[in-house]
């Protein structure tokens, strides 16, 4: 709303109440005056007519008859002239006569009392309450009253007689006058009320036309520059006030455009730090909640008590669960193990206060137990892991204890039953006679297969590979047995890949060991061996098919070479029937020859064969004998063939101690030197040296002839079964391949060596045990 | 009888008594045939290449037939065989094994290195004779060999 409508309209409004107030005034000053001079005329009108009448005019009245009509016409007379002095409409006296209220008195409406129209003497009123209250407070009453006499007035104005009876005078008078009269003022006053409202508006009207104007520019502008325009101009209006203020306003639009957007500045600072104020302390009160919730639903149990009392402060919900108890208010630092009956798991004996998270919390230390049992009231128990820990105040003191444990009784238990299965596992792996080497696989930068790296091994390994196991750890495939390139890479690489387990035998040059190796992979890029040294099963093995072979061929060769003589006993049987019948006797003899040779051979092979089966099987006890007096058995033994030849052997005289089998170390230099005798050849005077050498640590003896001598190309079969180089020697190609045997058995070895055909021959061998006693 | 023309048989064998059982077969089936015998495998490589004391072409032809036992000193049977038919001068001589072997390796490796039949020596007198008598008609009578 304008200021100049507000201004007029405001000027009206308190211009209408000044004159409704003046005209209320007036109407109300001149109503009481009115009112106080009628008061007063039925105050003097009572009194007096009371003073009319006699001071015992009352007292003496008791019945209709105490009062001749001439008296009572007297009283009315004179009242009637008192109401008529004193304009009044109507005076009357009542009076309490045997519980009656009665007139005693009365004016005549008419105010003649000859018209004889007034109440009559002792005539009981027809309405009585109406002076009820005022007989009732014996206090001079002023009432209005409506009517069939109009608007009245009056007073009643009570009394008693001498013998206490109440009676009381009224005086009454129409104020209809009166109103009109007051109607007449009011008129007036409105009048006057609204002359003065005219005015009053009118001046009104003007005042504010002359000041509002150039106010209403100034708000105008002002307006404007609240939009954001600060471009207006208030021309000049002569009035100093509003010039200045025009004025100021002109240097505040100023003042504002230049500090405009300092304040924008200021307030986005403003917004953005509330904002961020806001949201830390909405982030508060939420982090309270948060925390509150937290702790309530941590699977943990939180305690803490005060520092130094022990009293408990805090105790989440997960932690009176696993107590069985909350914050029990008898607790103190004396009492807190036997208050949450804390024993420690093994000996179940209390657990030592001073030991106890929750005390050491209290000294500022940090500690973590996991051998705690609580016994709760119902009776379980839960072995718990603890952590301590103080909470310090800002000088670093500690001004409470705070724990957090959680029920680790399963975790015990299956802890417990996975050390068990480790421990097992341990030995298994420690005991193993397989070496176990776990590894990881190592790749190059292209995600090739490069090396790989041992993580662990057990016993077994070392004594497989004769490598350190406590060095072995952590070391590259490549480096560990020093071939340059891991071994088996390829291999080993497949199985920690595909996860596919694979097994083989393998010959390991840089051990010169044979080895089965088991690989699996425990996981992704990792692989294990599990490998057992076979070297001496192959060894054995070996020796095993080299024993079969030599059966196969000793079958073979018994079968052939035992066949052979049948073959020609049975032919020569028929051949020697056939000269029998046709008395060829020239052949009988040869048939016959041919038939005894072959049972010889075939005696003799038997026997040979018998005693090369023996060799192996049945073993003589070993004793301790010298290499002379074997040598000189066996010299016996050859003596005649030695004799018939003309051969001279000569032994060693160094002291050589043999031990083994001594009737085949005999045989052994009873084959060699009948060999020697038997392919003696031509010279005239065969010579035989049996002597020893000593090769480095080896003992080699050895029987030399000056005989046929071997042809290289022939030396290695003759110690096979049944060779003979010469067919026609005798003999059945056993003797060699017995020594050979003999020699074995004694774990040693024997090899000729000869120049060639014509150069004689020496037969080296070895023997176990055998050494050379100084003297 | 059948044709004119002697054959020359190489026999090794390097025991006398077989070696008289098969001369007394064969002797008596033809009396143009020679029969040279050797003891051992070195023999039958030396005579063969008519080296060493058999190095005379005219005491000692080339045979036309060859009768091999297997088990022999110094050089084995089979080795013989392989080197005779390595020789391209003597791989065409058809060698027939004599042995008392019936092992199957032996049979196998025999017909491998080139023989050209296998007999096994029967313990049996009629059997031995009646088995170099159909030899001695085969080889001697019925077979033609080139000059």
């Amino acid at each position: 709303m304008k200021l100049r409508t507000r201004f007029v309209f405001g000027m009206g409004l308190i211009l209408a109440l000044a004159a409704l107030l003046f005209g209320e005034l007036i109407y109300r000053a001149q109503k009481d005056a009115l009112l106080q001079g009628i008061d007063a005329r039925l105050w003097t009108a009572a009194h007096m007519a009371k003073e009319i009448l006699s001071p015992d005019f009352h007292d003496r009245l008791r019945n209709r008859d105490s009062l001749t009509r001439e008296e009572y016409a007297q009283v009315v007379d004179r009242w009637n002239r008192l109401c008529r002095t004193l304009e009044l409409e109507y005076i009357w006296s009542l009076m309490e006569v045997d519980g009656r209220l009665v007139f005693t008195s009365a004016t005549s409406p008419s105010k003649d009392v000859r018209q004889g129209d007034h109440a009559g003497f002792f005539e009981p009123h027809s309405n009585p309450e109406l002076y009820q209250a005022a007989l009732a407070t014996m206090q001079p009453q002023f009432q209005i009253n409506n009517d069939k006499w109009g608007r009245i007035r009056t007073l009643l104005l009570p009394f008693s007689d001498r013998q206490g009876r109440p009676g009381l005078i009224g005086a009454s008078m129409k104020t209809t006058e009166v109103d009109a009269r007051i109607i007449t003022i009011l008129w007036d006053s409105l009048l006057a009320g609204t002359i003065t409202l005219t005015l009053g508006m009118l001046l009104s009207f003007f005042f504010s036309r002359s000041l509002a104007g150039p106010l209403e520019k100034l708000a105008a502008q002002s307006r404007e520059i609240t939009q954001g325009n600060y471009s207006g101009v208030v021309p000049r209006t002569g009035i100093t006030e509003i010039d200045t203020l025009a004025e100021s306003l002109r240097e505040l639009s100023r003042s504002i455009q230049e500090q405009i957007r300092e304040f924008c500045q200021i307030q986005s600072n403003l917004q953005t730090e509330i904002a961020e104020r806001k949201l830390a302390e909405s982030g508060l009160e939420r982090r309270t909640v948060l925390l509150d919730t937290l702790l309530d639903n941590l699977p943990v149990g939180v305690f803490m008590v005060e520092v130094p009392s022990g009293k408990p402060l805090a105790a989440n919900s997960r932690a009176k669960e696993l107590l069985g108890r909350g914050i029990l208010p008898e607790t103190d630092r004396s009492n807190l193990q036997e208050v949450y009956a804390a024993y420690r798991c093994g000996d179940n004996r209390p657990y030592p206060s001073e030991e106890m998270p929750i005390t050491r919390g209290m000294h500022g230390e940090r500690s973590h137990v996991d051998d705690m049992v609580v016994i709760r009231p119902d009776g379980s128990n839960v072995l718990l892991d603890i952590q301590g820990t103080p909470v310090l105040n800002k000088e670093g003191q500690p001004w409470a204890s705070l724990v957090v444990f959680s029920d680790i009784t399963r975790r015990k238990q299956s802890e417990a039953a996975l050390q068990e299965s480790e421990q097992k596992f341990r030995t298994l792996f420690e005991s193993m006679t397989e070496g176990v080497a776990l590894h990881e696989m190592v790749f190059d930068s292209e995600g090739k297969k490069r090396d790989y790296r041992l993580l662990s091994v057990n016993p077994a390994y070392g004594r497989h590979t004769g490598l350190d196991p406590q060095k072995a750890c952590g070391i590259l495939g490549s480096e560990l047995y020093g071939t340059g390139s891991p071994p088996y890479l390829e291999e080993f690489g497949a199985v920690a890949l595909s996860g596919k387990p694979f097994t083989f035998e393998t010959y390991f040059p840089p051990l010169d060991k044979h080895f089965f190796i088991s690989v699996i992979s425990p996981k992704k890029n990792h692989f294990a061996t599990v490998f057992e040294d076979i070297t001496e099963r192959k060894q054995k093995e070996k020796e095993l098919k080299e024993k079969n072979e030599e059966l196969a061929r000793f079958t073979y060769t018994v079968s052939h070479d035992l066949k052979s003589p049948l073959v020609t006993i049975q032919t020569f049987l028929g051949y020697l029937e056939q000269d029998i019948r046709s008395d060829h006797t020239a052949r009988i003899q040869k048939d016959m020859n041919f038939i005894r040779g072959a049972a010889d051979k075939m005696s003799r092979l038997l026997d040979e064969l018998l005693e090369l089966s023996r060799v192996g099987r049945k073993r003589n006890p070993a004793v301790e004998t010298t290499l002379q007096s074997v040598v000189q058995e066996a010299l016996e033994l050859v003596a005649g063939r030695l004799a018939a030849r003309g051969a001279a052997v000569q032994v060693t005289e160094e002291k050589v101690l043999l031990t083994g089998d001594r009737p085949r170390l005999v045989a052994v230099f009873q084959n060699l030197v009948d060999n020697a005798v038997k392919f003696a050849g031509d010279p005239p005077h065969p010579r035989i040296e049996i002597g020893v050498e000593s090769s480095g640590e080896e003992i080699v003896l050895f029987v030399r002839d000056n005989g046929l001598g071997i042809d290289p190309q022939y030396q290695s079969r003759i110690f096979g079964l049944f060779e003979k180089l010469e067919p026609a020697s005798e003999g059945t190609g056993l003797g060699l391949a017995l020594v050979r045997r003999i020699i074995e058995t004694h774990n040693g070895r024997i090899w000729v060596e000869s120049e060639g055909a014509g150069k004689g021959s020496t037969f080296f061998f070895t023997l176990e045990k055998t050494r050379i006693q100084n003297t | 009888m059948l044709h004119g023309n002697p054959v020359h048989i190489l026999l090794v064998e390097d025991d006398p008594a077989h070696a008289e059982i098969v001369f007394r077969n064969l002797t008596d089936f033809r009396v143009a045939n020679r029969i040279f015998h050797v003891e051992d495998g070195q023999a039958a490589l030396d005579y063969l290449n008519q080296e060493g004391k058999y190095a005379d072409p005219q005491a000692f032809p080339r045979p036309a037939l060859i009768l091999l036992d297997l088990r022999l000193p110094k050089v084995d049977g089979l080795e013989v065989l392989r080197r005779i038919k390595e020789n391209p001068g003597l791989k065409r001589i058809p060698t027939v094994v004599l042995t008392t072997s019936r092992a199957e390796l032996d049979m196998v490796s025999a017909y491998a290195n080139g023989a050209c039949s296998y007999l096994v020596k029967p313990v049996d007198f009629e059997k031995f004779t009646r088995l170099l008598e159909s030899f001695g008609y085969y080889w001697l009578a019925w077979n033609q060999f080139p000059d």
